[in-house]
């Protein structure tokens, strides 16, 4: 297809690997944190790593939302789910989240009416077949998964469905980039900016990146030459002593971003004052709440939660994992105890967690080799 | 449908406009199956246009 074959071509990647390789500095070390759970997916699935040369590091940000979900959260979300009555939806990877004791398919097997859905619309679907339930939708995402959300709500309220409320979990990419530029655990070179977020609110919020921490942006592609050029890009910044925002994506990216879509978000929601993330904690404005407009679609007003703060296992790491301080390998329960099957991290349950793209595509059984 | 997880940017999919409806598009994927697709938040759309979809949402123009 048009814009996807072209993007996955071996022969390019093959030129575009030897013009990052005459770029580089080998007495340097380059650290590159990729922001977006996606771009982290597509690295490991097409091997992007082993095309770069050894000093060119690539570390995997907070942004795939089910891996940053609190488990407190999570129980919110499985009390709701037990009550009588109820249909409760989400996206299929949130379904296999750990909560404190049990994941929502757990919730499920014990008899909650549990669906996936593709769409919150498909959940307002079911609330129009199903007019004596109650059908609430637990929302996550970043920018990119708000709009439908969002728009999903605006239709209720247009509708008068009265069935259907939402619990919403959309969190926001730059306040948790801010922390990470603010630790003294992690020193990045650059980072390659997320391309569908981007899609949607455009290249503006990235600016304080350059501007204050004196750092190179670029937005990226999913594909892997997208990925090479943006890594590319990065290098001849660093090379001509450039620092700024650029837009690799530009066949999606309009630099003003979805005027439309941010007004109907702004709309729909409002900031929440704060938010906990896993492993990184609470950070300030770094989430959505819905706007008073649309209070009585609020999940949390209509129903009963625990708002339990739930401290992660002990054993677990996705928190370092999450800051790009350890690599998924360096985890103690990583590929023992912690596997996609039998997952006690986040970051080993969506596809996109850095755990589960190093354990999937054969990077697990390489370090070992390696070992 | 690509490999990925729904909640994040990776499932972005690129389609193609074949019908429009109010509100809606019936579109194609990469391979070639069709969906249904609320385009409410492009200012306009065309058939035969190429749209970035997420979530059953189009999100942006592909150029």
């Amino acid at each position: 297809m048009k814009y996807v074959d072209e993007f996955r071509d071996a022969k390019l990647g093959q030129v575009l690997a030897g013009e990052i390789l005459a770029e580089v500095d080998p007495h340097r070390h380059y650290k590159v944190m990729e922001v977006c759970g996606g771009h982290t997916h597509s690295i490991y699935k097409y091997g992007i790593d082993d095309l770069l040369p050894d000093n060119v590091e690539l570390v995997h940000g907070p942004g795939c939302p089910v891996c940053v979900i609190p488990m407190g959260r999570v129980d919110d979300g499985i009390a709701i789910a037990r009550q009588e009555g109820v249909i409760f939806t989400s996206f299929g990877d949130m379904l296999r989240v750990p909560g404190s004791q049990y994941t929502l398919l757990d919730a499920k097997a014990h008899g909650a009416d549990v669906r996936m859905v593709y769409s919150p619309l498909d959940a307002l679907r079911i609330a129009r077949e199903n007019p004596e339930r109650e059908v609430v939708f637990f929302a996550i995402g970043f920018e990119t998964t708000a709009p439908s959300t969002a728009l999903t709500l605006k239709r209720a309220r247009d509708e008068g469905i009265s069935n259907f409320s939402c619990i919403c979990n959309h969190v926001t990419i730059v306040p948790p980039l801010k922390a990470l530029l603010e630790s003294p655990d992690l020193r990045l070179d650059g980072f390659i900016g997320p391309g569908h977020v981007c899609t949607v609110v455009g290249a503006r919020p990235f600016e304080f990146i350059p501007a204050d921490y004196g750092r190179p942006v670029v937005i990226s592609g999913f594909e892997p030459l997208d990925v090479m050029q943006s890594v590319l890009m990065i290098l001849r910044q660093l090379s001509f002593g450039r620092c700024e925002v650029e837009n690799q994506y530009t066949r999606v990216v309009p630099r003003e971003g979805n005027l439309r879509a941010l007004e109907v978000m702004s709309e729909v929601f409002e900031l929440r004052p704060h938010f906990e993330w896993r492993g990184l904690g609470f950070i300030s404005q770094s989430a959505l709440k819905l706007s008073d407009a649309y209070r009585e679609f609020d999940a949390e007003q209509r129903f009963e939660v625990p708002g339990m703060r739930v401290a992660d296992p002990k054993a677990c790491q996705c928190g370092e994992v999450l800051k790009g301080v350890i690599k998924p390998w360096e985890c103690k329960v990583f590929g023992t105890a912690c596997t996609p099957e039998h997952a006690i991290g986040t970051c080993m349950v969506s596809p996109e967690g850095a755990c589960a793209a190093y354990y999937n595509f054969g990077r697990y059984a390489r370090q070992k080799e390696t070992a | 449908m690509r490999s990925g997880c729904i909640t994040c940017g990776d499932q972005g999919v690129p389609m193609r406009i074949v019908e429009l409806h109010e509100g809606e598009a019936v579109c194609v994927d990469q391979d070639g199956a069709s969906h249904k697709v609320a385009v409410e938040l492009l200012d306009t759309v065309r058939p035969g246009e190429r749209i970035l979809v997420h979530a059953g949402v189009a999100i942006g123009a592909v150029t």
